[in-house]
């Protein structure tokens, strides 16, 4: 069931009244209405799966519970095995079986599994579980809330990712139970930006990036405008199709009382790329941060090159993440390295103190946003594209080599275009603005806009009420039109993951 | 009372929203666009171009009204790739190309040529395929929307409750760019490649000859094929066009499906043809079978690969009138 679905309001309403009628009377039977509300949530996707869930949070919470009984390595090897295990043979057995056969050169068959939705969040979360048990940070008793903890519906397919420690303490407080008419219009306003960014903003530019990364996957060649104009809808895409969930599930928790944690920080304003990760799928950042690279040895123990090792390996496995495929790890990689070559930068040449002339300030800022900004950008052309032929043909697009191409009569109307040299005109170019000359106006306009609204707006949770509703009244009308007046709605870009 | 402030996430406070302020905030939203599409923003370069070629080709058939004619009616492939002024001489009736854009519901344009036809008409309908096949949501989003809402309040007012929130609600974000676009491309006086002026007194289009093809023929050349899909006869759409037929038999009009025109490639399959044929045979109308299919070389097209370059637009007209006049023994 997706958010933009006209069946999810009805869902949700029922869900909702359920939870305080509930609430009213015995607290334990409102949580575990919101337990019965998320399995069906799930299971609406594809039944069989539920299975696979219900039987995932039976499994921790009985590792979980063992481990908080009694210090066990073995218990937690098995638990966060088991886990890996279930996650590797849903998620990365074909990936595992194709390299593997691709490195013998020999004949094979995908099994071609259904990826279950949003099992790798809720792997991770169970995974961050058994390890806090393990030290005695974690150790819930009761099933229905360590249920409700794992499934809880508004972020259960695509984060963020909530920590136990986030979560849990929330189901028993009095006041969680208790409808607010300001929760609610408060958690609707920001549900309702989350949809427009998602189904106005992130499914309008969706086109733009398919057409160009199509094409690429297909073999085709790109030049320079299309090349740009893909990869910045789909930078943009990416962000607003996300960050939207995000918001969504924000609002949506909010108008049930439950504070989840802000995944979103206005990411494409970083100067850097340590900051970029600091704002960037923040519950993903921490995970990694606090489960994998601090445990690898983090920046405090070893040489500089086994911390920028663990780095690196925190960055791969972070790029794995999110798809099985090997330019998703490369996607990782490159972040990797880009990570490393701004902490070297940091401590041999400009380190975060060192005062500067304003003006200098404000151009270095700029210089580094700029650069930041484009490595961000050709990075996710590799995380785009379904090959990495795909990704070197949209990169060799934006460089330049394959040419500067206008349509003809879009050039007829730029002053002086036609004396330039190295611009050359064509009829159609369908990998633009959907190949016509208003559809390139249209492209132009949407990436102007909206590459504005995330470098200039401050983001939704820094924003006065009057300006969230000044937005809601700019957007609201628009959301309407794409859930209920436009052709069927489309996935989530994070659902795949 | 309750407080000013929410817990928004575990280490933000926001300023919460009252009730009264958040509906006003949905009403204004609401206010904004009617106004804005309704009142101010319009497109006359393309919902304008629609209207002068409706009113233009509707001025054609209503001369015609009192006389057995043929009519031509498809998307844009029929009045880009088919010439009603030569069918017409070959069959011997005064005929009307009708055809403006496949983006424009099918149901729409039946219901506009109805009352102009008489008994002993003949409609050629080489409507392209997307269109035997549209759900309801599609066939309600079709480009009409904005025509209705901006020049015919009257066909408007004609459409059930549902239909007519979709026309009200036809408009996204991107329109308002490209809106603003042409009109300020209008008041510059800038006009379309292809205007209303760009047709012949039959309503075909004229003029797109293989010279001013040649800019567009890189993207033909690189444009995929893919195999067209067959009829849905349970989609709305194909329900349209299954209540035209039934009326087209009441009144004694012949109705005759055909291929629109595409460029080789994967082929339509036999049985998606053969589905075609039963949808018109079977409730007493006909199919037009060519040999070709309604396919040409790549080379033959204009500015996509449905719509032919004027040469061949004959050609293919050519092969409609023979295939119509033996099938009427005209």
């Amino acid at each position: 069931m997706l958010f933009n679905s006209s069946e999810f309001f009805i869902f949700f309403a029922i869900a909702a009244c359920g939870f305080f009628l509930f609430g009213r009377f015995q607290q334990r039977v409102a949580l575990g209405w919101l337990v019965l509300c998320s399995l069906f949530f799930y299971g609406w996707w594809n039944p069989p799966y539920l299975l696979l869930m219900v039987a995932s949070i039976l499994f921790n919470y009985g590792c979980g519970w063992l481990l908080y009984r009694r210090k066990s390595k073995v218990v937690l090897f098995f638990g966060v095995g088991l886990n890996l295990v279930t996650i590797g043979y849903f998620k990365y057995y074909d990936f595992f079986l194709s390299s593997w056969h691709s490195t013998q050169g020999t004949n094979y068959n995908l099994v071609h599994i259904i990826l279950p939705l949003g099992i790798s969040f809720f792997t991770f979360q169970q995974i961050a579980y058994l390890v806090d048990a393990y030290v005695h940070k974690a150790g819930e008793r009761n099933l229905i809330d360590y249920a409700l903890f794992v499934s809880f519906f508004p972020q259960l397919i695509a984060g963020p990712i909530v920590h136990h420690q986030d979560l849990l303490p929330q189901f028993k407080e009095a006041r969680t139970f208790r409808p607010s008419r300001a929760a609610i219009y408060t958690g609707l306003s920001i549900f309702f930006l989350g949809l427009f960014k998602k189904v106005v903003v992130a499914d309008g530019l969706s086109p733009y990036a398919s057409a160009v990364f199509n094409h690429a996957d297909a073999g085709g060649a790109v030049t320079f405008f299309e090349g740009w104009g893909g990869a910045m809808a789909y930078t943009l895409q990416l962000y607003y199709d996300f960050s939207g969930y995000s918001d969504m599930a924000i609002g949506l928790g909010c108008i049930l009382n439950i504070r989840l944690p802000l995944n979103f920080d206005s990411p494409y304003r970083a100067t850097n790329i340590i900051d970029f990760w600091r704002c960037w799928h923040i519950t993903l950042s921490r995970f990694l941060r606090d489960y994998l690279y601090i445990p690898l040895g983090g920046s405090r123990k070893g040489s500089k090159a086994r911390r920028y090792g663990n780095l690196m390996i925190t960055m791969l496995i972070g790029g794995l993440w999110h798809g099985a495929a090997w330019n998703f790890v490369f996607w990782g990689g490159l972040h990797g390295a880009y990570l490393l070559i701004n902490h070297a930068w940091r401590n041999a040449v400009d380190p975060p103190e060192r005062i500067v002339h304003p003006v200098c300030d404000v151009l270095k800022r700029t210089t580094y946003w700029a650069i930041t900004f484009i490595a961000v950008v050709i990075a996710w052309v590799f995380f785009r594209a379904l090959t990495f032929e795909g990704a070197f043909a949209v990169l060799t697009g934006m460089s330049g080599a394959n040419g500067f191409v206008l349509p003809d009569q879009i050039i007829s109307f730029i002053p002086t275009a036609q004396n330039w040299s190295f611009l050359s005109g064509t009829g159609t170019m369908p990998l633009l603005g959907g190949g016509t000359v208003l559809g390139v106006i249209e492209q132009v306009c949407m990436t102007g806009m909206f590459l504005a609204a995330a470098l200039f707006t401050a983001n939704l949770y820094q924003i006065s009420d009057r300006r969230r509703l000044f937005f809601l009244a700019l957007t609201f009308a628009f959301t309407i039109q794409r859930v209920f007046f436009s052709p069927a709605p489309s996935e989530f870009i994070y659902f795949q993951f | 009372m309750e407080s000013a402030y929410i817990q928004i996430t575990a280490a933000r406070r926001i300023h919460a929203v009252r009730g009264v302020s958040f509906w006003i905030a949905i009403v204004v939203s609401l206010l904004i666009y009617y106004v804005l599409f309704s009142m101010v923003l319009h497109k006359p370069q393309t919902t304008g171009q629609h209207r002068k070629l409706i009113v233009a080709k509707t001025t054609i058939l209503d001369g015609l009204k009192e006389e057995p004619k043929l009519v031509v009616l498809a998307g844009s492939n029929g009045r880009v790739s088919h010439s009603a002024r030569l069918i017409g001489e070959i069959i011997n009736l005064p005929a009307v190309n009708m055809s403006v854009t496949a983006s424009m519901s099918i149901d729409f344009q039946l219901n506009r040529i109805k009352p102009f036809l008489i008994a002993g008409d003949i409609v050629y309908m080489p409507l392209e395929y997307g269109q035997l096949a549209r759900s309801r949501k599609t066939v309600y989003s079709g480009i009409e929307a904005p025509y209705v809402v901006a020049y015919d309040k009257t066909s408007l007012a004609d459409f059930n409750l549902m239909r007519q929130l979709h026309a009200y609600f036809y408009f996204d974000l991107k329109f308002i760019f490209s809106a603003l676009a042409e009109m300020a491309l209008t008041e510059m006086g800038f006009e379309r490649r292809v205007t209303a002026d760009d047709f012949n007194e039959w309503g075909d289009q004229t003029g797109h000859s293989i010279e001013k093809a040649k800019p567009y023929a890189n993207y033909i050349n690189q444009t995929t094929v893919s195999a067209p899909k067959g009829i849905d006869t349970e989609s709305f759409s194909a329900q349209s066009i299954s209540e035209f037929l039934e009326w087209a038999s009441e009144h004694g009009v012949v109705v005759v499906g055909g291929y629109p025109t595409y460029a080789e490639g994967l082929a339509i399959t036999s049985e998606a043809v053969s589905g075609i044929e039963l949808f018109y045979e079977s409730r007493g109308h006909y199919f037009l079978n060519l040999e070709n299919k309604g396919r040409y070389p790549k080379t033959h097209f204009f500015d996509t690969i449905y719509h032919l370059a004027e040469p061949y637009q004959l050609e293919h007209s050519q092969r409609v009138g023979d295939g119509l006049k033996e099938l009427f023994g005209r």
